[in-house]
C-alpha cells in the first residue's frame, strides 16, 4: 500500500481506494473482535484511518460509514435494538477518523491519535462507562486505557499502510528524512512486517475470543445446572414434606383434633421451610393449623374457607402435589410466598382433604449458591420472579422477560451446542434451566463481567502485539540503518564531486565498520574518485591560479607602462601646451613691440626731417649736420629694432616661409637697383651678372630678397672707394635652375679664423667696424637663417685685404657650386 | 629726396589733402610739413572720421593710414571707392606691416599708391606730388 503514493492522487484510484477501505472496514467490523471490555472495535477502524491519513478527514468518514455498517449488521443479527454501547463506539470512530484525518496533516498521526484520546476520547468513554453502565472505576480504567492504545495502535497501523511515517510531527525523529531511502525503506518493510503481526493479530485475538466466550459460556452452563439442580431437590423434597403428612392424616392418630394439631407443631418445628403447615377436610375447611408463631393475626385460624385458592383445589382436582406460583399471602408470616399442597387420599382413591404448607422463599438464599459475578432468579410456572440474589435489577413478584425462552435458539444457532441452556440478551450472558413442578433457574452476568476473567488473556495478547509492533518498526528502523546511513554517506560523497562543493573527506575510518560489503566497495570508489577528482582539481586550481597571477602582474606591467606613457604624454603636451602658450606670448609680444617702438621712432624721424628740410625755419650748416646726424643714427636704430625683432622671430620658429616655385631674376635686378645710389655714394661699381633670362628657384621671395639686400647691403658697406661687388647668377647647363648666387666684393676680408663666427649673433669680423661701418651685426645671422628655413645654404671665402665672396647655394645643386664659386671669386678679388 | 626740391612756396594753391592717422605725433608732423610744403590739410583720426569728412571736402588725395581702430584703412577705401564722387580720388596707403602681400592688398583695395612706415616725408611728399599732377607746378 505503500506504493500507492502515486496512484492515490488520480481521483479514480482515490475513489477505490475509498469503496475497498469501507468494504474492508465492513468485514472487520461484522465480526468484531471483542476486548476486556465488552463489544469494542479493535481494527476495525484501520481501513477509515487509512482513508483519513491518504485523504483528509471527508474521505476517512466516507470509509468509516462501511465500517459503521459492518457494526450496525452485526449489533442487529443479535439483537433487535441498537445498545448505547454501540451508538457510543461510531461517535468516537467517526470523531477519531476526523480529528486524526485533519490533525495528523499538520501534526503527524501519533501527535494527532494522542491529542484526540487525550481531550475527546478518554475522557467521554470514561464517563459513559462509569454513569450510564455503572462499571467500576477500575474497570473503567481498564477499558479506557485499551482504547487509547488501540487507538494508537491503529493509527500507527493506519499511517505505515497509508505510506505516511507515524513519527513525524513533534513526537517524530525522522522529519527531515522525508522521501530518502531511509524513509522509503521504513514505509516498505514496515509494511512487510505490520501486515503480517496484523494477521497474526486478528486471528489470536478471534481465537482469545472465542475460547473466553466458550469457556465464559461453559461456566454459566455449568452453574445453571447446578443451581437448578439444587433447587429441584429442595423443592421436592418439601413436596414429599407435604405428601407424608398427608399420609399420616389417615392413621388413627390423624382422626383427632389434637393429633392432627401436634402433627403439624411437629412437622413445621422440624423443617424451618415452611411457614405454615394446614390440613383442610374436602369442604375447603382449615381443620388444624401450624404456624412459625403464635401471633393470631398472622396465624391462618381454623375453620376459615380456602377452597378457593389454587393449592387446595389442584390437588383436589387432580389427586396430585401440586407446587403453586407465586402469590402475597396474607398472615402466613411473608409477604411473597409459595404454597406446596398434596391430597389426602382415602383407600378407595377419593381425596378427603389436602395438606399444605407456605414455602419461606427467604429460605432460598440458603439453598443457591451466592456468587459475586452471578445473577441467580428462580422464576415459577408462570414467569413471575420468585426469588432474586439481585432483587434491585430482578424484582420479586416482577416479570421474566418474554424474549428469554426465544432467544435461546438465536443464540444458539450462532454460537452455542445447548440451544435450550444458553442464552443472550444484548450484552448480557444468560442461562435457564428447570429445576422442579414447573419452577426454573435464570443465571446471568453481565457480558463483560462474564468475560472478564478470560479476556484478560485477550487483552495481554493485544498488549503482546504493541509490543511486537513497536518493536518491529524499531527492527525495521535499525535494520535500514545498516543501509540507509552507508549509503547517506555515498551520497554526501557523490554531492563533493559537484564542481565548485567543499571537498569532503571520506571517513572511511569511522564508517567502515558499519557498511555492508557492497557499499563500502562503491564508497571506497568513490571516495578514491573524489580524492584523484580533487586532487585534479586542486593542481587544476594551483595551474589557473599561476596562470592568474601571471596574467594580472603582466595586466599591472601594461597598466603601468600605460599609465607612464599616459602620464609622460600628458607632461609633453602640457610642456607642448606651455612652450606654444610661451611661444605665442612672445609672438604677441614681439608685434606689439614692433608697431610700439616703430611709432615713435617715425615721430622723431619725420621731425627731424622736417627741421633738416628747412619746414621750421631756415638752418645753419651746424643745425643741418646735427639733424642729419639724428636722421641716420634714428634710421640706424629703426633697421637694428627690424633686426632684433626678425631675429627673435626666427628663433622663436615663428618665422613664415611661403615657398613657392617662382623667376628671382627680377628681386636681384630690384636689390641691386636700390642700391646704386648708396654704390654711387661710396664710389663702388655695383653690377649684376646674369646669364639668362630666367632665374627659377624654390624659394619666398620676399625672403630672399631679405638674404641678398643683406649680403649686398654688407659687401657695399665693407667695400672702401674704388671697389667692386658684384652679384652673379651661377648656372646649370641643363636647365634654368641656379646653382647659387655669388656676391663677390673686393673689400676688407675676413680673417680665416673669423670666419665660423661671423654668422653668430652681434658678431662682425672686426669688433671695431661697427663703428667705422655701422650696421648692427645680425644681418649674416638673419639670412643664415632664413636661407635654413628655405633649404638653402650660405658660404663665404674670403682674403684679408683682397676681398670676400659670399655664396647662396640653392637646395637642387649644392654640392658642385662652392668651388667653382670660390675660384671665379678669388679671381675676381684678385684683379 | 627734398635736396633737389626747393620748399614750395605758394601756399594753399593745391586742394585739401586728408590725413587719416590715429597717432598725435604722426598727425603733427604730417601736418607741419604739409602744410609747409603748401597743402592743406585735414585730419581724420579714425576711419568712420574719414568717411564723413571725405564727403565734407571732397579732398584732393587721402593719406591713409592702415592700421586704425574702429575701421581699418583698407576697409575705408572700398567704402569710398564704392562711391562715385571718390572713384578718381588719390588715395596712398601708409603701413607699418612691411610684410610680402601688403603692397597687393593695398592695391586690390582700391588704393592710388603705398608707403611702407617709416617712410621719409620727402618720399611722401613725391607721392603727392605725382598723384596731383593736374595741380602742376605753376
Amino acid at each position: 500500500m505503500p506504493t500507492t503514493q502515486s496512484l492515490v492522487q488520480s481521483p479514480r484510484y482515490r475513489a477505490l481506494i475509498v469503496v475497498a477501505a469501507g468494504v474492508v472496514g465492513f468485514g472487520l467490523n461484522l465480526f468484531p473482535v471483542y476486548v476486556y471490555g465488552g463489544v469494542w472495535l479493535f481494527v476495525g477502524q484501520i481501513p477509515a484511518l487509512s482513508c483519513a491519513l491518504l485523504f483528509g478527514p471527508v474521505y476517512g468518514l466516507i470509509a468509516a460509514l462501511g465500517s459503521i455498517a459492518g457494526l450496525l449488521m452485526g449489533a442487529l443479527s443479535v439483537s433487535s435494538f441498537v445498545t448505547p454501547t454501540q451508538a457510543m463506539t461510531w461517535t468516537l470512530l467517526l470523531l477519531e477518523v476526523v480529528a486524526v484525518g485533519e490533525y495528523a496533516r499538520r501534526r503527524g498521526p501519533i501527535t494527532a491519535i494522542l491529542l484526540f484520546w487525550g481531550v475527546l476520547g478518554a475522557p467521554v468513554g470514561a464517563w459513559f462507562l462509569y454513569v450510564v453502565r455503572s462499571m467500576p472505576p477500575a474497570d473503567v480504567a481498564l477499558v479506557v486505557g485499551k482504547n487509547v492504545l488501540s487507538g494508537i495502535f491503529n493509527v500507527g497501523v493506519a499511517a505505515i499502510l497509508s505510506g505516511r511515517s507515524p513519527f513525524t510531527g513533534p513526537l517524530g525523529v525522522n522529519r527531515s528524512h522525508r522521501d530518502t531511502i531511509e524513509s522509503h525503506l521504513n514505509a516498505r518493510v514496515s509494511s512487510v512486517v505490520t501486515l503480517p503481526v496484523l494477521i497474526v493479530l486478528i486471528v489470536v485475538s478471534r481465537w482469545s475470543q472465542r475460547a473466553a466466550e466458550q469457556s465464559a459460556k461453559d461456566r454459566l452452563q455449568l452453574e445453571t445446572a447446578r443451581e437448578a439442580r439444587a433447587l429441584g431437590q429442595y423443592l421436592v423434597a418439601q413436596r414429599r414434606v407435604v405428601e407424608l403428612l398427608s399420609r399420616v392424616s389417615l392413621m388413627p392418630v390423624g382422626r383427632t383434633a389434637q393429633g392432627r394439631s401436634d402433627l403439624l407443631h411437629e412437622a413445621r418445628a422440624s423443617n424451618t421451610g415452611f411457614l405454615t403447615l394446614m390440613i383442610a377436610d374436602s369442604a375447603g375447611t382449615v381443620r388444624s393449623v401450624a404456624s412459625k408463631s403464635n401471633d393470631a393475626t398472622v396465624l391462618r385460624a381454623t375453620n376459615s374457607r380456602v377452597a378457593d385458592r389454587p393449592y387446595f383445589s389442584e390437588p383436589m382436582r387432580t389427586a396430585r402435589p401440586f407446587l403453586s406460583a407465586v402469590f402475597r399471602g396474607r398472615g402466613l408470616g411473608a409477604d411473597v410466598v409459595a404454597a406446596v399442597s398434596a391430597p389426602i387420599i382415602e383407600a378407595d382413591g377419593k381425596p378427603i382433604g389436602v395438606v399444605e404448607g407456605s414455602l419461606d422463599l427467604a429460605k432460598l438464599h440458603e439453598v443457591l449458591s451466592r456468587h459475586v459475578d452471578l445473577d441467580i432468579t428462580v422464576v415459577d410456572q408462570e414467569g413471575r420472579v420468585a426469588y432474586s440474589s439481585a432483587p434491585e435489577r430482578r424484582p420479586i413478584l416482577s416479570d421474566v422477560p418474554n424474549e428469554i425462552p426465544r432467544n435461546v435458539h438465536v443464540f444458539g444457532r450462532l454460537f452455542s451446542r445447548d440451544p435450550k441452556l444458553i442464552t443472550s440478551k444484548r450484552e448480557t450472558y444468560y442461562a435457564v434451566a428447570p429445576a422442579a413442578l414447573g419452577w426454573s433457574v435464570l443465571v446471568e452476568t453481565p457480558r463483560w463481567l462474564a468475560l472478564k476473567s478470560v479476556e484478560m488473556n485477550s487483552t495481554a495478547v493485544f498488549l503482546a502485539c504493541i509490543v511486537l509492533f513497536a518493536g518491529s518498526l524499531w527492527a525495521v528502523r535499525f535494520v535500514n540503518r545498516a543501509v540507509a546511513e552507508p549509503l547517506v554517506e555515498l551520497e554526501r560523497q557523490a554531492a563533493s564531486l559537484q564542481w565548485g562543493a567543499p571537498i569532503v573527506e571520506a571517513d572511511t575510518a569511522g564508517s567502515a565498520t558499519h557498511a555492508p560489503r557492497e557499499i563500502a566497495v562503491v564508497r571506497d570508489a568513490l571516495s578514491s574518485a573524489s580524492r584523484r577528482i580533487s586532487e585534479s582539481f586542486l593542481s587544476m586550481q594551483r595551474a589557473l591560479s599561476v596562470r592568474d597571477h601571471a596574467l594580472q602582474e603582466r595586466d599591472l606591467t601594461v597598466r603601468n607602462l600605460d599609465t607612464l606613457v599616459h602620464e609622460r604624454t600628458l607632461e609633453l603636451e602640457n610642456e607642448r601646451d606651455r612652450a606654444a602658450e610661451a611661444s605665442r606670448a612672445k609672438s604677441a609680444f614681439l608685434a606689439n613691440m614692433s608697431h610700439e617702438l616703430r611709432t615713435p621712432l617715425n615721430v622723431m624721424l619725420g621731425r627731424a626731417e622736417a627741421f633738416a628740410d628747412g619746414v621750421y625755419g631756415p638752418l645753419s650748416p651746424q643745425q643741418g649736420e646735427a639733424f642729419a646726424e639724428i636722421d641716420a643714427q634714428g634710421r640706424h636704430l629703426l633697421a637694428l629694432i627690424g633686426d632684433i625683432l626678425d631675429l627673435a622671430r626666427i628663433e622663436s620658429g615663428k618665422l613664415a616661409v611661403d615657398i613657392q616655385q617662382s623667376d628671382a631674376l627680377p628681386v636681384l635686378q630690384e636689390v641691386v637697383a636700390s642700391f646704386q645710389d648708396i654704390a654711387k655714394a661710396r664710389r663702388v661699381t655695383l653690377t649684376l651678372d646674369a646669364p639668362t633670362s630666367r632665374c627659377i628657384v624654390h624659394a619666398d621671395l620676399f625672403r630672399l630678397r631679405q638674404v641678398v639686400v643683406n649680403l649686398v647691403s654688407n659687401a657695399v658697406k665693407f667695400t672702401s672707394d674704388g671697389g667692386r661687388v658684384q652679384v652673379s647668377v651661377e648656372v646649370r647647363t641643363d636647365s634654368d635652375a641656379p646653382v647659387a648666387v655669388h656676391v663677390t666684393d673686393t673689400g676688407i676680408g675676413i680673417a680665416v679664423d673669423r670666419i665660423p663666427v661671423i654668422f653668430g649673433p652681434f658678431e662682425q669680423a672686426d669688433a671695431s667696424t661697427t663703428r667705422v661701418h655701422g650696421g648692427a651685426g645680425l644681418g649674416l645671422t638673419i639670412s643664415r637663417a632664413l636661407a635654413d628655413a628655405m633649404g638653402m645654404r650660405i658660404s663665404v671665402t674670403s682674403q684679408i685685404g683682397v676681398g670676400s665672396t659670399f655664396t647662396l647655394h640653392f637646395a637642387a645643386t649644392e654640392n658642385s657650386a662652392p668651388a667653382h664659386a670660390h675660384s671665379a671669386t678669388v679671381a675676381g678679388v684678385a684683379s | 629726396m627734398t635736396e633737389g626740391t626747393p620748399p614750395s612756396s605758394p601756399v594753399m594753391r593745391r586742394g585739401p589733402v586728408l590725413l587719416v592717422e590715429d597717432h598725435p605725433g604722426n598727425i603733427r608732423t604730417f601736418v607741419d610739413y604739409l602744410t609747409a610744403k603748401g597743402f592743406q590739410v585735414e585730419v581724420a583720426r579714425d576711419g568712420h572720421e574719414a568717411i564723413v569728412k571725405c564727403r565734407a571736402l571732397a579732398p584732393a588725395a587721402i593719406l591713409m593710414d592702415v592700421q586704425m581702430p574702429v575701421l581699418d584703412g583698407l576697409s575705408v577705401t572700398r567704402l569710398l571707392r564704392a562711391e562715385p564722387q571718390f572713384a578718381l580720388t588719390p588715395i596712398i596707403g601708409l603701413t607699418a606691416l612691411a610684410m610680402p602681400g601688403d603692397r597687393e592688398r593695398c592695391l586690390e583695395a582700391g588704393m592710388t599708391d603705398y608707403l611702407a612706415k617709416p617712410a621719409r616725408l620727402s618720399d611722401v611728399l613725391a607721392a603727392l606730388e605725382r598723384c596731383l599732377p593736374s595741380a602742376g607746378i605753376g
